[in-house]
Parts: C-alpha cells; sequence; structure tokens
C-alpha cells in the first residue's frame, strides 16, 4: 500500500513537470552545456564539487579523487512551454553516460558519451501570406522542421602536479546528423517541401584547472578551444510537391508526389567549415562550510565564432553568439560512514543566472534564470550512488518578446566498483 | 523491507518513464527568412499551325459511311477472324451437318433506318486492310468490280420485353458465300466484307464497331445449321447456331483540304486536321528547383463552328522538325511525340479548351524533355465528323499558359 501511495506521487509529480524548445531552434539547435543541468549528479555545477565530496563528473581534474571506477549513466527529461501563443514541447533522452577510472589518487582516466546539442524543432509561421494568382486566392504558410543533433563523445584525464594543483584535459569528439524539412503549405493544396541532410563533424579540447588554496577553499578554472571548428557536410534534396502529404518524397498509388523522383538529377554534398567554433572559460571558487557542505560560486562565458551561411537553414535563423552564466550553488554531501538514512542522502541546490546574445547583436538577448534542486541517494559501501535533480526556470527572449518556462528532470545512477585491480583467488 | 524498497525504486523510475511522454507543438515564428515562395508566370504568343494527315479511324467505337459536315466516308471494311480452338467456318463444310442459312448482322443505334439509307455489302477473299495504319490513301482507287455484290441488307429492330427499342440490325444473306467463306485450298484467305452506297448521295449511316462492346454489338457472321441425332426407332434433328465475330474493322475518310479554311486553326479526326503549338518557355525566368504547382494551357475555342465536348488529346513533340507543308497531306504523323506520361487529353467547353500541362513545364525545367512544341490531335472516340476550332482572334482572351510554381 506504502508502495503505491509512493508511485501516485510520483506519477502526480511527474506529469506537471515541463524544458527546452525554442532554443533548439537557433544555430545548431540546443546546446546541453549551456542549459539547464548537465547531469543528474551535477545538479547545475560544472566545475565544482557535485557528485561527492570533491568530485564532479564534468570536472576531470576532480575524478582522481574518487575512490573507486564509477559507470554514471543519466536519463534527462526536458519540457518548455512557451507563451503567447501557448506552446508545449517534451523530449527524453540520455543525456550523459561517463565511466572514469582514477588511478592511484594521482591521476585518472574518462570516457563519456553525451549529446552536445539537441536540434529537434518545428517551426510554424506565425501568419500565412495571400498570394493573388491569375485571379484566385490562394493562402500559403511556412513550416520549417529539424531533427536530429551533435554528439560528443569525451576522453579525459587528470593529473595531480602537486598537493595544490591537479591539471585535467577533455578532448571532445563532435559527430552527429541533422535532417531539415522546409515547407509551404497552400492552401487548397497539397505542401511543397524541401529537404537537406547535414553531417557534422569537429573536435574541441578542454582543460581543466583544480587549485587547492587551503583545506576550506579551492578554486577551479576550464578554459575550451575548437581545436576542429564543426564541420557539416550538407546535401540539399530536390524541392517536391507531396501530394499524398505524408512528408516523404515517394511515388506510391494512388497519389504520386510530383515530379517523379527518377526524373530528378540530386545535387551533390557541400561542405561548409567553421558553422560552430564555441570558446568559453568557466571559473568556480568552493568554500567548504563543513565536512560535508560546500557553498561555490561559478562563473563562465561562452561565445561562438562561426562563420554565417546561406546554404543551411537555420529554423529560427539566428545564432547564439556569446553565453555568459553566473551560479551560486550549495551542496550537503552523504556521509560515507554513517548508518542513518538520512546521512547517505547528497543534497544539491543552485540558482543559475544566464545571457545569451544572439547574432553577435547586444541588442539581440536570451535572458535565463533559474533555480535547482537535487537528491542524491547512496548505497552500498562502495558508494554506488542514484540522483535526481529537477531545474526550473525562465528564458526571456527579448528579441521575439516571449517568455518561454521550462523544466527538466535528470536522473542518475553511478555504479562503482574495483576495476583492474589483481585478486587473490580463493 | 527491502523488497518494498526496490519496488518503490522500480515503480518511481517507471512512473517517469511513462508520464514524461514527448509532446511536439509546433512554435508559431516568423519565418520570413524561408525562401520558399509562391509566384506566378503568364506564357502568351503561342503560335500554331495545322497539317494535315490521312485520317486512320480503326479504333472508333462506330464505323461510319456517307458524308456529313462536308466530310466523307468512302466505305467501311471488316474482315472476319478464324475462331480458336474450333474454327466454326468448318462447319460450312461439314457433312455431318445441313447447313440451312448464314448471315451478317451489323448493328446500328439509328431506330429511324429505312431501306433507302442502308448501303450494299461486299465481299472479297483476298482483299487486306489494317486497322491500325490502312487510311484513304491506300484506297483512292478502290473498285469493287472483282468484288461480290450482295444486295441491301434486311433491317430488324431489336426490341427488349417491354418493346423498348435496343438496336437496328442490319442482317444480309450470305448464304452464296458458302463455298468461299471455308475455302481450304486458299491458303490466304482473309474473309473482308465492305459497306459502300451504290451511288454518291447524302446518305450517312453509323454503326457499331468491334470496338464498341463486348461482343454483344460486334459485325458478326451467323451460320445456322442442323445435325442429325439416330437412335434404334427415331431420328431427330437439332437445329443450332454458330457465331463468328470480326476481328477488325475500318471506316474509310477521305480528307478534304478544300474544306480546311487556311486562317483557321482546328483539330478534326475525319479531316486528318491536327495542329503544332509552340511557346516559348522563359526557363531563365524559374529559379534553379523550382516545382511547378499548377500549369494550364488555356486555348479560347470558336464556339460558332465548334462542336462542344471534343476530346483533345496534347503531346509534347520530340521529334527535331523544322518545317510541316500545311498544304501536303501526310500518310502519316510528321512529328514524333514523347507519348505517356506527358500525353493527355481533356474535353473542350463552350469557351476554351483548358488542360494541366504541368508535367511537361515541369520536366522542361529539369531538362528531360525538349521544348520542340506540342502536337494536339483529337481523341480516336471523337466523333470524326466533328471539328473543334481554335479562336486565335480574341483580343482579350488569348491562347495562353498559366504557370503557379514554388521558388527555392
Amino acid at each position: 500500500m506504502s508502495s503505491l501511495k509512493s508511485l501516485i506521487i510520483v506519477i502526480k509529480l511527474c506529469t506537471i513537470v515541463y524544458s527546452q524548445g525554442i532554443m533548439n531552434g537557433y544555430g545548431i539547435g540546443s546546446v546541453f552545456e549551456n542549459q539547464g543541468s548537465i547531469s543528474g549528479s551535477n545538479g547545475l555545477a560544472k566545475l565544482s564539487s557535485s557528485f561527492m565530496n570533491n568530485v564532479s563528473i564534468s570536472n576531470p581534474s576532480t575524478w582522481n579523487n574518487l575512490d573507486y571506477t564509477y559507470l554514471s549513466v543519466s536519463y534527462s527529461f526536458d519540457e518548455a512551454l512557451l507563451k503567447n501563443p501557448s506552446n508545449l514541447n517534451g523530449y527524453s533522452s540520455l543525456s550523459n553516460i561517463s565511466w572514469i577510472i582514477p588511478v592511484k589518487s594521482k591521476s585518472s582516466f574518462g570516457l563519456s558519451l553525451a549529446p552536445y546539442s539537441d536540434q529537434r524543432i518545428d517551426v510554424l509561421s506565425d501568419s500565412s501570406i495571400t498570394f493573388i494568382a491569375f485571379g484566385d486566392t490562394l493562402e500559403s504558410t511556412k513550416q520549417i522542421k529539424r531533427v536530429g543533433g551533435i554528439v560528443s563523445f569525451k576522453l579525459g584525464g587528470s593529473r595531480v602536479l602537486n598537493s595544490k594543483v591537479t591539471i585535467g584535459t577533455m578532448f571532445n569528439f563532435l559527430f552527429g546528423s541533422s535532417r531539415v524539412s522546409e515547407s509551404i503549405q497552400i492552401t487548397p493544396s497539397s505542401p511543397v517541401i524541401q529537404k537537406s541532410r547535414q553531417r557534422y563533424s569537429g573536435l574541441l579540447s578542454e582543460a581543466f584547472l583544480n587549485f587547492k588554496i587551503n583545506e576550506k577553499n579551492k578554486f577551479y578554472v576550464s578554459y575550451l578551444i575548437s581545436l576542429n571548428p564543426l564541420r557539416v557536410a550538407n546535401r540539399n534534396k530536390p524541392l517536391f510537391d507531396d501530394v499524398n502529404k505524408n512528408e516523404y518524397y515517394d511515388y506510391f498509388s494512388p497519389l504520386y508526389d510530383f515530379p517523379h523522383p527518377d526524373s530528378l538529377t540530386y545535387p551533390g554534398e557541400e561542405r561548409l567549415n567553421d558553422v560552430h567554433s564555441p570558446s568559453s572559460y568557466h571559473l568556480a571558487y568552493e568554500h567548504k562550510l563543513n565536512n560535508r557542505s560546500v557553498f561555490s560560486i561559478e562563473m563562465g562565458s561562452y561565445s561562438d565564432d562561426y562563420k554565417a551561411n546561406t546554404i543551411i537553414q537555420i529554423p529560427l535563423n539566428k545564432t547564439i553568439s556569446s553565453v555568459n552564466t553566473q551560479k551560486i550553488l550549495f551542496t550537503r554531501f552523504s556521509d560515507k560512514l554513517s548508518l542513518s538514512m538520512i546521512d547517505k542522502v547528497t543534497m544539491r541546490f543552485g540558482f543559475q543566472n544566464k545571457q545569451g546574445t544572439l547574432e553577435k547583436d547586444k541588442e539581440n538577448k536570451i535572458r535565463e534564470i533559474g533555480i535547482s534542486a537535487g537528491l542524491g541517494f547512496r548505497f552500498k559501501k562502495i558508494g554506488n550512488q542514484i540522483d535526481f535533480n529537477y531545474y526550473y526556470g525562465l528564458r526571456d527572449y527579448e528579441n521575439i518578446n516571449r517568455k518561454e518556462y521550462f523544466q527538466q528532470v535528470q536522473l542518475s545512477t553511478s555504479l562503482a566498483d574495483l576495476w583492474f585491480v589483481k585478486r587473490r583467488q580463493k | 523491507m527491502k523488497t518494498l524498497r526496490n519496488n518503490w525504486l522500480f515503480s518511481s523510475f517507471f512512473s517517469l518513464f511513462i508520464s514524461l511522454s514527448c509532446s511536439n507543438d509546433p512554435i508559431n515564428s516568423d519565418l520570413d527568412h524561408s525562401s520558399l515562395s509562391l509566384d506566378t508566370l503568364s506564357i502568351n504568343g503561342l503560335s500554331f499551325q495545322n497539317y494535315l494527315v490521312y485520317p486512320n479511324n480503326g479504333s472508333n467505337d462506330m464505323l461510319y459511311l456517307g458524308k456529313k459536315n462536308n466530310i466523307e466516308s468512302t466505305a467501311i471494311f471488316i474482315a472476319m477472324e478464324t475462331p480458336s480452338p474450333v474454327n466454326y467456318w468448318a462447319i460450312l463444310k461439314d457433312t455431318n451437318v445441313i447447313v440451312d442459312s448464314i448471315r451478317l448482322e451489323i448493328s446500328s443505334e439509328d431506330s429511324t433506318l429505312s431501306a433507302e439509307s442502308v448501303p450494299n455489302l461486299y465481299f472479297s477473299p483476298d482483299s487486306q486492310f489494317s486497322e491500325n495504319t490502312s487510311t484513304y490513301y491506300d484506297f483512292q482507287n478502290l473498285s469493287f468490280s472483282n468484288w461480290r455484290n450482295l444486295g441491301t441488307p434486311v433491317i430488324k429492330m431489336d426490341l427488349n420485353d417491354s418493346s423498348n427499342f435496343i438496336s437496328t440490325k442490319l442482317v444480309w444473306s450470305i448464304d452464296t458465300l458458302k463455298e468461299v467463306l471455308y475455302d481450304t485450298l486458299d491458303t490466304n484467305l482473309v474473309r473482308t466484307f465492305s459497306l459502300k452506297y451504290s451511288s454518291d448521295d447524302s446518305n450517312f449511316i453509323e454503326l457499331f464497331s468491334e470496338e464498341a462492346g463486348y461482343q454483344t454489338t460486334d459485325p458478326k457472321v451467323l451460320i445456322f445449321y442442323r445435325f442429325e441425332t439416330s437412335s434404334e426407332d427415331t431420328t431427330v434433328y437439332d437445329t443450332t447456331f454458330r457465331t463468328i465475330y470480326s476481328a477488325s474493322d475500318l471506316s474509310i475518310l477521305k480528307p478534304d483540304q478544300n474544306t480546311v479554311p487556311s486562317d483557321k486553326i482546328g483539330i478534326s479526326n475525319g479531316l486528318g486536321l491536327r495542329a503544332k503549338m509552340f511557346a516559348t518557355i522563359p526557363l531563365d525566368s524559374f529559379s534553379v528547383g523550382s516545382i511547378i504547382k499548377s500549369a494550364d494551357l488555356i486555348i479560347p475555342i470558336d464556339s460558332a463552328i465548334s462542336d462542344i465536348n471534343f476530346k483533345i488529346i496534347i503531346d509534347p513533340i520530340e521529334s527535331d522538325i523544322q518545317y510541316v507543308d500545311s498544304s501536303v497531306i501526310y500518310f502519316e504523323d510528321p512529328y514524333d511525340t514523347y507519348g505517356g506520361p506527358y500525353r493527355i487529353s481533356n474535353f473542350t467547353t463552350n469557351e476554351n479548351y483548358i488542360i494541366s500541362i504541368k508535367n511537361y513545364i515541369q520536366n522542361v525545367l529539369l531538362q528531360n524533355v525538349k521544348t520542340l512544341g506540342i502536337k494536339i490531335v483529337a481523341d480516336a472516340n471523337n466523333d470524326p465528323f466533328e471539328t473543334s476550332w481554335f479562336d486565335l482572334t480574341g483580343s482579350n482572351n488569348k491562347p495562353t499558359i498559366k504557370i503557379v510554381y514554388v521558388k527555392p
């Protein structure tokens, strides 16, 4: 009965969860690291300790503080509610898989697979165009749909230089693809659709520094550069009249799309460089309030030195050129030694403020504020952990005078074990 | 306790997965940056040229004989089939049966036929024609002197049980052909019948051809015969018949250049009158990759002298012929065309002939077809004695192609 009550409560909580949406329509889509939490075990933190004392999953320079090898999987639910007019969008996907191996508390090595950007969006023109063709009145509306995104495979590690300084690095291999479908719906008639496909590749590199000022205070720095800015191979498909209105270019009875696919010559692939060339730095200061509680402040600046092009259709026709972030975080970690259930719980709270700029135009702003709360439950002696994080916020798109309320739920499970240790046979 | 906790954890994760279902509302936004847009193009200055081709009317549902609207059908040819696998013609030489009579029967939907308006029937075992290719040119000097004249038919009205008219049947007795209709010595026996009026008067008759329906109204030969079945003390004669249908039939239409005004453009099967239309399609006006939403060819019809509901076929020209002489009657059409899927047809109205040439224009843009013009012909099932004339003189209503397209 207790279990059933818990289930009902959780369902009620989940069904009011909302996050994400219009950001997917800018540039290469919504860059995960620029929104919400990276994973359930991070909360809002990027550099400062969040997973456990002295460790952040997203900061390699802290990995050597792990006691065991960890495999961490995080799943994210995002929903965004746009106002005036009201649009609700929700997606869910794996948000991070990390495998981190500390080596004798002196160094570490880690692999990670995570979405880099989400490009899923469906944009409908906000007004129809009236067109008089030889005395007939035609109404047309436009629509741009984009699906797909970019995934990053990360390879990183750290090395303790001395008792105060640890450095880390992370190589970020970007790959993925997306499809854009641009259509014009003519009433009364079938839509005319142009599709295109993009394949992405790129390589980013991020350096980390962990500086221990004293026992209570730490300072973290990260700096990201594009070793190979994102390249895209774009293939535009020919325009077609989707007579059977199934959104695919096919030629099946009884309604044939026009013109016959075999009558067309398909254009080749175009390659574009520097469609996304990010660089960023982040600074974090962490103050230990006691053995289990830390207070931290993070700030970061991200900029994208992309080259604008007219080949790839960007659904909202703008790209985020810079983002400045400020975060205030409080984390109370679990007690490794305590047997109390309460002491096994990690609590995370955070506040975040962001200002994004579109098209390198300082007047073209996106402002975001959000709060986050999370819980982690440590179980078994070696420190397996289940984390839950909830982030709620508001984005104000000044360029289009619209507000978006978003919510994000992250669930993570992290399994610890001793790997690569020779055990004596019993 | 542990089981309860595990259940709780499982339930929590499961309920999250099922309750946080994805939703995908389109976001409304300004999409002016989308380059897809509608545009129109009107092509005027279409040029037309008439030319004549000896008409072949073999696929028409009807057979015609006589003169109407200054168009003349000089003869009708009907060739009978050799039935397979049982050759019923062999009954004529079968010694086990007694052939009572042989009849040729042709149907008409005209209930007013009289003995004065029916043609003579002729027979030749050797004269050949091709339903698909023979024309007046092949039979200009046709003489029936070597044909057997079988005279005029008996006219029978076919009525249903309520005494309503179904059809008129022209029935000829062809008993005298018994020996020649199944001549085993003739290796090239074709059994061709012909209908012709005895004099060039103003008679005109329409008969059903073999294309009109499945056997019921086909021209046919009926062989009525008896055969004897005997038992120990009785002999019984059974009477029956066999039907042999026509294999091909054709009206011979005579083209006449004198009936075609030089200042008009028209289309007629009976006259062999066809037209070529040429339009300069300004390819540069279209953006690369444009999609044609509609492209209507509109040709005004001179309703005062045209028959309406006239079915006209257009077919883009593939062969690169520079010049066609309007004063010549061609044995076959000088223009090779693309055919399907570009060959399309539509009916005329009182005012216009409007047909969608969207597929043609699109493929011109895609450079899959040449812009050598469009051949315009009458559909084979039009009454060959009807003509549709284009009105090219109207100042406000010129032939035009109206195109609506989407440019990328």
